[in-house]
């Protein structure tokens, strides 16, 4: 999978870099609008991630110019603009998704999983890891075949860790996809920290191997990894 | 509504005074005008009457005689040496002759008052003529004019109090007049600082003392606000600005997470920088919402007030039981009015959150949504904690005040969360305040006025800086 990187802060765009190619995806950077749309033309993209405020021609120019042109291929809008309006102009203008500044790396990486694989459905699907098993579609939750007593946000929770098992689920992803709440806080932080050690009480409780991880600094984490190995 | 204000009495009694004043000289101008008048016509009358039996006395003696009986001298008296030698019918018949000594008694006009009743006027001359020396009196009934004086006083002594009583309502009209468009401007200028600090006095057209005080308070007015501008442009700038290297040090940070080599304390490094990390671009996020509510740029719709207070106490439920602690919800009115939820719900989200915060375990946390009898609506969160220090009670709204030397720090958060809370119920027209708790602990209580929907019907959209 080609990832473009259009972003003029050059630290920002290498720490991409080297984030994306260690989740395995080839990524190709550009410090400005014309440099991007160059890349564009000369090698196929799968995915195009968009810094808005860009030297030069401006992110949302580039965007329509592409769309005008015919290209197709799903567009990841960064920000620093967070406002509704913008948000909305964003999307009319052709972009899949956005991100506010600043984002956590987990969280983009789980919008450009979800804009690569896009069109396939999978919801409802039963998801397991080791021996714990979750099914949406009866709302049960089994660890060692025991049933685990789990309120319907604790439910929520584990689902979609589970859905983004391997992979790092930030606060923001948690506050947005499970609280559906758009501003983070620090109520919600707690919230959200007293939810995890529940339910990690209650899937990982007795048994030896630890299925929910904290990463400091980062966010939490299903895996059925041993605990000391580093995360994807 | 107004009461007469100090202004408008103090001009109406001047103007009053001023007034009647100005009457009180007219009229003792015109009183003493028309006085000197009617005795400069009695004095000529006296002159021209001694000149008459003068002449007579000179030229025809014996003329006297019928001048006596017939006029047109009416009262007059002649006497030769002390010797009465003539006197007329109506002299005789006024009793004057008591009242003159001998000699020229009066050379000048003189007043005098016989039996208290009748009034004449008197004068008198010595005429030498042919070794004699003749006095002759005349005198004139003064009680006619005395009459059209006191008429005169009359009229004017009636005149006076309604003169007074009209110049009090005429002044009392005029300064209502005057003084109606400083009320005008006290009313708008009243509804710009509460509303929004773009809006202006209306100016007139015509140039004159208030639409030059309407100028220097627009001018004042927008000093204010591209002051305000500016701090809230600032703030929001600021934080845009360091959004970009927040972002650098979050990838870099997270991205090196990712990488199998790093070891475990550097993991523990990195995940260490990148929580502060967090906290840095929670504060910024608080202090855009915090310029966001300021500008009063939300997005508002009606929502229900206690419906809001509901899901804020559901959603952090979860704290309160992981501390054993009980919270109370008595929901007594409801308010529907238009607001920004989000806002709103940050506001009571800080508030609640504060009380499971600094409340022991196992205690109990009580939210109250009532309506006073006056038509305002309350919401009080009370807990039992230790409470807020009373000279502390206005502080803790103030940014980045933190209560007890960072004990709040330990327990996170940014130290905006109380200013975001009163920010935001300010640009919902509400207001807060901490009161004693009779129970202990802390309470804080929340007014939306009754009027709180209207006022809020002026919504405004404007995009975000």
């Amino acid at each position: 999978m080609r990832i473009l990187v259009v972003e003029d802060e050059h630290k920002i765009a290498e720490a991409l870099k080297r984030g994306l190619e260690a989740e395995g995806y080839q990524a190709v950077t550009a410090a400005s609008g014309e440099e991007g749309f160059f890349c564009l033309s000369s090698e196929p993209f799968d995915l195009l991630l968009l810094d808005l405020m860009l030297p030069g021609r401006d992110g949302l120019e580039i965007l329509t110019t592409l769309r005008a042109k015919g290209f197709t291929l799903p567009v990841l809008v960064l920000t620093g603009r967070d406002t509704v309006e913008d948000r909305v102009l964003g999307l009319d203008s052709g972009a899949d998704d956005y991100l506010v500044k600043p984002f956590a790396f987990p969280e983009l990486l789980a919008r450009i999983r979800l804009l690569l694989r896009r069109g396939r459905q999978e919801t409802d699907k039963p998801l397991n890891l080791a021996d714990l098993a979750l099914n949406p579609a009866n709302h049960q939750a089994l660890r060692n075949d025991q049933p685990l007593e789990l309120t319907s946000r604790e439910f929520e929770l584990l689902e979609y860790l589970l859905k983004h098992q391997g992979h790092v689920v930030s606060r923001e992803m948690l506050a947005h996809d499970v609280w559906k709440v758009r501003e983070r806080s620090t109520p919600l932080d707690n919230v959200i920290d007293v939810n995890i050690a529940r339910l990690r009480r209650k899937v990982d409780g007795p048994y030896p191997l630890k299925l929910i991880r904290t990463i400091r600094g980062v966010g939490f984490m299903a895996s059925a990894e041993d605990e000391h190995a580093a995360p994807q | 509504m107004l009461r007469p204000s100090n202004i408008r009495l103090r001009f109406t009694l001047l103007y009053g005074a001023a007034l009647t004043a100005t009457v009180v000289l007219f009229s003792a101008g015109i009183y003493y005008f028309v006085q000197s008048m009617l005795i400069n016509q009695i004095n000529n009358h006296l002159r021209k009457d001694l000149a008459t039996v003068a002449n007579y006395l000179r030229l025809d003696p014996d003329g006297l005689q019928k001048l006596a009986q017939m006029g047109p001298v009416h009262h007059f008296r002649v006497r030769d040496g002390n010797r009465p030698l003539i006197a007329s019918q109506d002299w005789q018949q006024s009793g004057l002759d008591p009242l003159l000594g001998a000699g020229n008694p009066h050379p000048v006009p003189d007043s005098i008052r016989v039996d208290g009743k009748q009034l004449y006027r008197v004068q008198s001359q010595l005429l030498p003529l042919h070794d004699q020396l003749y006095q002759i009196v005349v005198a004139h009934e003064e009680s006619n004019y005395r009459r059209t004086l006191n008429t005169l006083a009359l009229i004017i002594l009636l005149i006076m109090p309604v003169s007074v009583v009209l110049s009090l309502l005429v002044g009392y009209l005029i300064a209502g007049r005057v003084l109606a468009p400083i009320r005008n401007i006290t009313t708008k200028a009243r509804e710009i600082g509460a509303e929004n600090l773009s809006a202006r006095l209306p100016v007139s057209v015509e140039s004159n003392e208030f639409s030059n005080l309407a100028i220097v308070f627009n001018q004042t007015f927008e000093r204010l606000e591209s002051t305000f501008e500016r701090l809230r442009s600032f703030t929001s700038d600021a934080s845009h600005e360091l959004r970009t290297p927040l972002t650098a040090i979050r990838s870099i940070g997270e991205t090196a997470l990712q990488q199998q080599t790093v070891s475990p304390e550097c993991r523990e490094t990195i995940g260490s920088m990148l929580e502060e990390t967090d906290r840095l671009v929670q504060t910024v996020e608080s202090l855009l919402l915090l310029s966001r509510a300021d500008s009063s740029a939300l997005l508002k719709q009606p929502e229900e007030v206690g419906e809001l207070l509901a899901d804020v106490i559901e959603f952090l439920s979860v704290l309160a039981e992981d501390r054993q602690q009980q919270i109370v919800f008595e929901r007594n009115t409801s308010l529907t009015m238009p607001a920004d939820a989000c806002m709103l719900r940050r506001a009571f989200l800080n508030l609640v959150d504060n009380a499971i915060k600094y409340s022991p375990e196992q205690s109990r946390i009580t939210v109250r949504f009532f309506q006073q009898a006056t038509g305002d609506r309350i919401v009080e969160i009370a807990d039992q904690g230790p409470g807020i220090p009373d000279d502390e009670k206005q502080r803790v709204f103030d940014r980045f005040y933190r209560l007890d030397n960072g004990r709040s720090r330990d327990k996170g958060g940014t130290g905006l969360g109380l200013s975001i809370t009163r920010a935001a119920l300010e640009a919902h027209g509400g207001s807060i305040a901490i009161l004693n708790n009779p129970g202990g602990g802390t309470l804080f209580r929340i007014t939306f006025p009754s009027t709180a929907d209207a006022n809020n019907s002026l919504t405004r959209k404007t995009p975000d800086a």
